[in-house]
């Protein structure tokens, strides 16, 4: 397997306050990353994995209810460093992120270079002269011509703007680095070009992703790993092609069954219903309403843990665990 | 094959470009010489890039858009300079649904509201008939109980059910066409399905058909009878469906084609193979065939003449110099 972890999640919770009630986003999820590898988080809107996202960056809105667990980056239990230290050591400097709908974030009256400068003055202290001088490196890195760093963003095209985004989140040199939806907001062949940026960076820089998407053909571009979310919950996690040719959990089957698929002739189908509201989801598994293969007085009563399927593929299942497991 | 419902001939759409408070400095070609039928109960799926001119043409053969050039026909009926009280008529036999359901129901009207409009601004039944149609429209769409989505706001909806109330409105005047501009684009993969299917269903029930206007040629795949592929303002291949994916002709329906990944986990050892640039500025468009400043296989004459858009094999056309 080669490379070591460079992110283990261990029981992670972020939970939103709204108006009466508790949302529970992000509800005790586990993961792993090795170095140079990229996890796909996938899931439909509103299973949690933006949210994950901002726990990772620990970028919280005022409303958190609840947010804890354990984050090892190499090695080191990240949460329980105080917010000065993680804002010096960690966010940006070894985790970065490219936000969703960040390319229609940037902004409009300041030149492209400063804004990748921005970082690295503000988080790594870097004088301006030298920040910019990095920056425009990192434009150039992403693809971009020379003299776009003295370019203001209304003068760039979709596909340049999230080049620019990502030169952002590169510029402080990090290891892993979040992509939320990296592609959402672009053409087919502007997507196909920033998809192979991010696999040739990924290559030359030895970097690791954590790749949030709804788009399970997109995700399989770059993932080596998957994390399937459902209602908050890491339902199905493995290697690609574990997870993508033998999916175990009845969830991820459907998922991919809703698919269309250009170079194979299968219909589409879709999952009745629709996902749990978060703030009361259902007793036991979350999919129980849902799933075709509920069995009754478990599924819909008791939560199923993680079980291991072999090959580091779990699934949390009672199809998969039932009395031994 | 029976008459078309709705016929394009030479249809063109440019906006002026304004400089200053009266000069013109140009236009925006934002459809150009584009010719196309579509026939009864049949889906065609009309695909292509942002800014390509797909919306603008679907806009465009309703009228919500008047055309700068070129004809359109209804059902074999002339509507292209239909005067105003006329074309309200014909309106009632035509509809739209938009991409995003967030925007294009009013927040302020409740479900029924949203449904009943449409009869009212036609002068169609009295309230208790009415009544009943929006209740039957609900049925369709599968908003079940009807009575209890009908007293229902936008906002208390998913994006899905906002949509099927967009398909419930559309549906409601029981017309014979209606452009779907992106109706899915918003919404989750298994929901994407679900109204699709939902809209086949619709279309065999009534013997609809749809312009379905997308950036998504995997569901045009599953869900049109045939596809045309626009490009800077011009359709550059057009046939049937399956024919078409299996077998692209122009270069630019391959590299979209090629673009577009299935999920599949090797995908990740290989680089794609994409081409490069942007789609051009409809305001002063290349010479020639708009794509050949990104084509692989452009030849002289690709800069100096516009391809004709002629028939390659039966049904499957096709604007390019290399069949020529």
């Amino acid at each position: 397997m080669g490379e070591p972890q460079v992110l283990t999640v261990r029981k992670l919770f972020l939970h939103y306050r709204s108006g009466g009630s508790i949302v529970r986003a992000v509800d005790g999820i586990s993961f792993e990353l090795r170095g140079k590898h990229a996890i796909a988080l996938v899931g439909e809107s509103g299973c949690g994995k933006s949210s994950t996202a901002i726990a990772l960056m620990r970028l919280l809105p005022p409303n958190t209810a609840r947010y804890e667990g354990e984050v090892y980056i190499n090695g080191m239990d990240v949460m329980k460093l105080p917010e000065e230290e993680f804002r010096r050591r960690i966010r940006w400097r070894t985790i970065s992120i490219v936000f969703q709908g960040a390319m229609n974030a940037l902004n409009p009256v300041l030149k492209v270079g400063f804004q990748v400068a921005e970082p690295l003055i503000h988080n790594l202290g870097l004088k301006k002269k030298d920040a910019l001088a990095i920056a425009e490196e990192a434009l150039e890195e992403v693809g971009l011509p020379k003299g776009v760093s003295e370019r203001y963003p209304h003068e760039l095209s979709g596909g340049m703007k999230q080049r620019v985004c990502i030169a952002m989140a590169l510029v402080t040199k990090p290891k892993i680095v979040i992509l939320d939806e990296p592609t959402s907001a672009l053409d087919i062949i502007t997507q196909a070009n920033i998809i192979n940026l991010l696999k040739q960076l990924k290559q030359e820089r030895g970097l690791s992703y954590i790749f949030i998407t709804h788009d399970l053909a997109l995700s399989s571009e770059l993932a080596d790993s998957v994390a399937v979310m459902y209602a908050g919950k890491i339902v199905e996690r493995g290697p690609a092609d574990d997870v993508y040719l033998s999916p175990a959990h009845p969830y991820m089957r459907l998922l991919l069954n809703s698919i269309p698929r250009l170079r194979q002739d299968i219909p589409p189908s879709f999952i009745p219903g629709a996902p749990p509201d978060l703030r009361d989801p259902p007793s036991g598994c979350r999919f129980h309403p849902r799933c075709p293969y509920i069995i009754r007085g478990k599924c819909d009563v008791e939560e199923p843990p993680e079980f291991d399927i072999g090959g580091g593929h779990y699934v949390t299942c009672w199809l998969h665990g039932g009395g031994g497991a | 094959m029976s008459d078309p419902v709705i016929r394009a001939i030479n249809l063109k759409t440019y906006f002026p470009v304004r400089k200053g408070l009266f000069r013109i400095a140009g236009y925006v070609r934002a459809v150009d010489e584009v010719s196309l039928e579509i026939y009864p109960g049949e889906t065609l799926a009309l695909v292509g890039e942002s800014g390509c001119g797909k919306t603008t043409l679907g806009k465009t053969l309703l009228r919500i858009v008047e055309p700068t050039a070129g004809k359109i026909f209804f059902k074999g009926q002339e509507i292209t300079n239909t005067d105003y009280n006329e074309m309200k008529k014909l309106r009632r036999r035509m509809a739209m649904i938009f991409q995003d359901p967030y925007a294009s129901i009013d927040p302020s009207y409740s479900v029924f509201k949203v449904i009943e409009e449409p009869l009212e601004i036609h002068g169609i039944g009295t309230r208790e008939e009415r009544a009943e149609l929006v209740m039957k429209a609900l049925e369709e769409v599968r908003l079940i109980p009807p009575e209890e989505f009908a007293r229902k706001y936008p906002h208390m909806l998913s994006g899905g059910q906002r949509q099927r109330v967009a398909i419930a409105r559309a549906l409601v005047l029981r017309p014979d066409f209606i452009v779907a501009d992106e109706p899915v684009s918003m919404l989750d993969a298994s929901v994407r399905v679900e109204i699709l299917l939902l809209l086949r269903e619709l279309q065999k029930k009534h013997n609809l058909s749809y312009l379905y206007i997308t950036h998504d040629i995997a569901t045009s795949k599953y869900f049109s009878e045939r596809i045309a592929v626009m490009y800077a303002g011009k359709i550059i291949e057009l046939g049937p469906s399956s024919m078409l994916l299996k077998n692209p002709l122009h270069p630019y329906t391959r590299a979209l084609i090629d673009a577009i990944p299935d999920p599949d986990p090797s995908n990740r050892f290989r680089i794609r193979e994409v081409i490069k640039g942007e789609p051009p500025d409809l305001s002063n468009p290349p010479t020639g065939c708009r794509f050949h400043p990104r084509c692989p296989y452009a030849m002289d004459i690709c800069k100096q003449v516009i391809p004709e858009f002629k028939e390659y094999q039966p049904g499957h056309l096709v604007a390019c110099h290399l069949y020529d």
